[in-house]
């Protein structure tokens, strides 16, 4: 694509386009008097709390006052940063982060849009509605309780002749192979993934559906009429219409690439899998929400955020490059 | 049309940041009115449902110490993350359970978040009750030689194994008394059949991913010191850096291997600790004595015919001392916010209502409820309760509240043996207690990685202890905890060691 080339105005013409703007704002008043609750939204819970981060350059610690007699003491630039990365464990910390973003960019990323696909070809309306609502299910299930189910399941025998979980039992019976799905350091990886699969895959399908149910019905029926058959009507015209919206959730999945959320993982560490599943998540849980050491725990938040600038925006610029739309 | 976009405009803002300055500032709660007082409490509750406020024993209880009480319940689970969040947000209640020292509940005890309450102690005729105050323990709870709370008392030779005494008689075994017997019940409860049901379906003691409890009762027995000792040099160090910590650990890896322990031990939740042992797979726990008790109990229903015996300790062999694991004497302690407890005086009324709730009168609403109607007192003035889900409800959670530093009067008596030999582990424990001599010191590296420390010692510990890495791994992981910041905790605790006066070096 060629670059569009900057157009210089005269100040005239600078002047009638700002009349123009204002024409535009005035004729849609009531456009933007619905867009006010949620730019004001942004201005007060996304950009005021943002002073926030100056306590990651602060020895600061929950319930001491920030502004005060206290403003002026405890400030040590970027100490918490570098204690932050100079941590024995900081690239322990990175790679677990990223095997387990990572595992869910590359094998759970792509299901809910499989599973929309196959959604969208049931022709029977009120099977596709009660399936729909069936895989929305999972979504509401509380963690703890997938984390119960899967103790249940993969659970290991206490002793020789005890029964283990069910899949435990079925693993072995099949394969001969005494699975330790709990205990052992890689295996926890697929279970991560595993449940995430099952809690929100069919949640994630919603957004699809709703951009397939965008599709041009006259596409389908020229494609029928040109004799392509579901395959290559899935191939060449659906594909390409949801290709927007999917280009969309990755860019936006890879600003979330270092978060890892804690709940799940917490329920599922023991000291066997500790060492490859504590994530930055995790240990900012410990720091900042157990011990209160709000100072460092900003720092590793305020890394975290900076870093999922930068994947956006390397995101976006090579859709763009592929000649998508990109977010902005 | 105009001027009307300019007016919304403005009136919306304005209004926006009204809500915000008003969201921002709070009011500093107003001291407590004496003519209608009213305390806000925040404590841990254990039950689904704890007493509430119109709950008849509450209010009872209310009537007696002479205020309104205002209890928020917050589920043990996540207690800590609770304080850390009240402290954040600065909004206290005016007494606060504190459940452990994390380092922002130390960094604000030094900013002066919550009254030094040192000197009360020693006020007998204000406070009769509190100025019974075990020095031992108000010591451990200090920070910088400074009481900043009034701890809940605990039994401090708490320590005991429970053990199947059908199983010992079957098998005509004795009540262990060193480690070598111990480890020859364990593993005759695995292997002579202990059930006599003819199958190898029963194992020796059931630990699990809490190592920590069964590990250190096990290293104290052996001779190690409990959490830090004095080493050869007269400095402090963690019990982990003597050779008989090594002892245990070999030990638990040795039972480990044989399978006299669950195999599934890292990954076996604590919550279930009691499972195998009711449903009649392993015959030994090593927790707290009164542990006995609740498996005596819900072990009949199961199994009539189960004997649930208890003892405190084994000693390493014939001739070696008796070491006994203490607790710390305490569970967590109240403080006092000065954001909410504003004045002297209000200090002196909210002290004045937890030393009465240190009366018997007090203690038993909180323990058993009303007298009559939440229990009976039968013949020899035992307290006989009475287990209907909606009375027990009443006063549930609320011993949660009691410090306990009088003890209480009354007792239940129970229907097991097992339960009146459990006060005589505790007083023979309490003979033979190893102290801990770091345990009023603060080291700030400890306070600040102290979680991430501890946990590189639990993983290696537990990966030894299931024969993952050898004995040469551990010491490496063990190196890692000194780079890691454990050779400055080492450091600053010695450091206050030697400051301290009052200990004999």
């Amino acid at each position: 694509m060629a670059k569009a080339e900057k157009v210089v105005l005269s100040p005239e013409e600078k002047a009638l386009a700002k009349k123009k703007r204002w024409s535009q704002i005035r004729r849609d008043k009531w456009m933007y008097l619905l867009l006010l609750p949620g730019f004001l939204y942004f201005i007060i819970f996304k950009i005021v709390p943002m002073w926030g981060v100056l306590i990651s350059f602060k020895d600061y610690y929950a319930g001491i006052p920030f502004f005060g007699s206290n403003f002026f003491n405890g400030w040590i630039g970027f100490d918490n940063f570098i204690n932050f990365f100079s941590d024995s464990s900081f690239l322990q910390l990175l790679r677990n982060t990223l095997i387990i973003s990572g595992m869910n960019i590359i094998f759970f990323f792509p299901l809910p849009i499989i599973l929309a696909l196959l959604l969208n070809e049931i022709k029977v309306q009120w099977y596709k509605k009660v399936l729909q609502t069936l895989v929305y299910v999972p979504h509401f299930v509380s963690m703890v309780v997938i984390a119960s189910i899967t103790f249940m399941l993969v659970k290991t025998p206490s002793m020789e002749g005890m029964s283990g979980g069910a899949l435990y039992e079925i693993v072995k019976a099949v394969t001969g192979k005494e699975l330790n799905a709990l205990g052992d350091p890689i295996a926890i990886y697929w279970v991560l993934l595993i449940q995430n699969i099952w809690k929100e895959t069919g949640w994630g399908t919603i957004i699809f559906l709703a951009a397939l149910a965008g599709v041009d019905v006259e596409q389908y029926e020229a494609a029928i009429v040109d004799g392509a058959n579901r395959f290559q009507q899935l191939i060449y015209i659906t594909l390409p219409a949801i290709l927007g919206t999917v280009v969309t959730m990755f860019i936006l999945r890879m600003g979330s690439v270092l978060d890892t959320g804690f709940e799940q993982i917490i329920l599922m560490q023991n000291d066997l899998n500790r060492i490859t599943s504590e994530t930055f998540d995790t240990y900012v849980y410990q720091i900042g929400r157990i011990q209160g050491n709000y100072g460092y725990s900003t720092a590793v938040g305020l890394f975290k955020s900076i870093i999922s600038i930068i994947c956006i925006q390397t995101a976006n610029r090579l859709a763009k490059k592929a000649g998508q739309e990109g977010l902005f | 049309m105009n001027q009307t976009w300019k007016k919304i405009a403005t009136v919306s803002i304005a209004a926006v940041m009204l809500t915000g300055a008003l969201a921002g500032c709070g009011s500093k709660t107003a001291s407590i009115d004496p003519a209608n007082p009213s305390i806000n409490v925040m404590t841990k509750a254990f039950n689904t449902e704890s007493a509430s406020a119109d709950s008849p024993v509450v209010q009872k209880l209310e009537e007696f110490l002479g205020t309104k009480l205002n209890i928020t319940w917050v589920p043990s689970s996540n207690y800590d993350e609770k304080v850390t969040a009240a402290m954040g947000a600065g909004e206290y209640p005016h007494a606060m359970l504190v459940g452990s020292r994390s380092s922002s509940v130390i960094q604000n005890s030094r900013a002066g978040t919550f009254w030094d309450i040192t000197d009360i102690f020693s006020d007998s005729a204000k406070y009769p009750n509190l100025s019974q105050a075990n020095e031992t323990v108000n010591h451990n709870t200090s920070i910088d030689g400074k009481v900043y709370g009034v701890y809940r008392a605990r039994e401090l030779g708490r320590a005991g194994v429970s053990i199947r005494k059908d199983w010992l008689d079957k098998l005509g075994l004795e009540m262990p008394k060193t480690i070598d017997d111990f480890y020859n019940v364990l593993k005759a409860f695995k292997e002579q059949d202990p059930d006599g049901n003819g199958q190898a379906d029963t194992y020796g003691m059931i630990v699990t991913d809490y190592i920590d409890g069964p590990l250190d009762n096990i290293a104290i027995w052996m001779g190690a010191p409990n959490k830090y000792g004095i080493d050869e040099n007269g400095k402090i160090a963690p019990d982990f850096m003597f050779d008989e910590y090594m002892e245990a650990l070999k030990f638990m890896n040795k039972c480990y291997s044989e399978g006299l322990i669950n195999k599934d031990m890292a990954t076996y939740s604590s919550d279930k600790w009691d499972e195998q042992f009711l449903s009649g797979n392993a015959g030994i726990i090593i927790d707290v004595a009164d542990r006995a008790r609740r498996l005596a109990q819900n072990i009949q229903s199961i199994n009539p015919d189960a004997v649930v015996d208890v003892f405190g300790y084994v000693t390493k062999d014939e001739n070696t001392e008796v070491r006994t694991l203490p607790t710390t004497g305490y569970d967590g302690y109240y403080v006092f916010p000065k954001a909410s407890v504003a004045t002297e005086e209000d200090l002196a009324f909210v002290l004045g209502v937890m030393d009465k709730a240190n009366e018997q009168e007090a203690l038993n609403l909180m323990n058993y409820g009303i007298e009559g109607r939440n229990y009976e007192l039968d013949a020899d003035g035992y307290v006989v309760k009475k287990d209907d889900a909606s009375l027990t409800k009443e006063y549930a959670d609320l011993n949660q509240f009691a410090t306990g530093i009088i003890a209480t009067d009354l007792k239940i008596r129970y229907t097991t043996e097992v339960a009146e030999k459990i006060d005589k582990v505790y007083a023979d424990n309490r003979e033979h207690v190893v102290a801990n001599p770091a345990e009023p010191y603060v080291s700030d590296t400890y306070s600040t990685r102290g979680p991430q420390l501890d946990a590189i010692m639990k993983e290696a510990d537990t990966k030894f202890i299931v024969g993952q890495i050898t004995e040469e791994e551990w010491l490496a992981q063990r190196d890692r905890w000194l780079q890691q910041g454990g050779q400055q905790v080492i450091d600053e605790l010695n450091e206050a060691y030697e400051a301290d006066t009052s200990v004999q070096k």
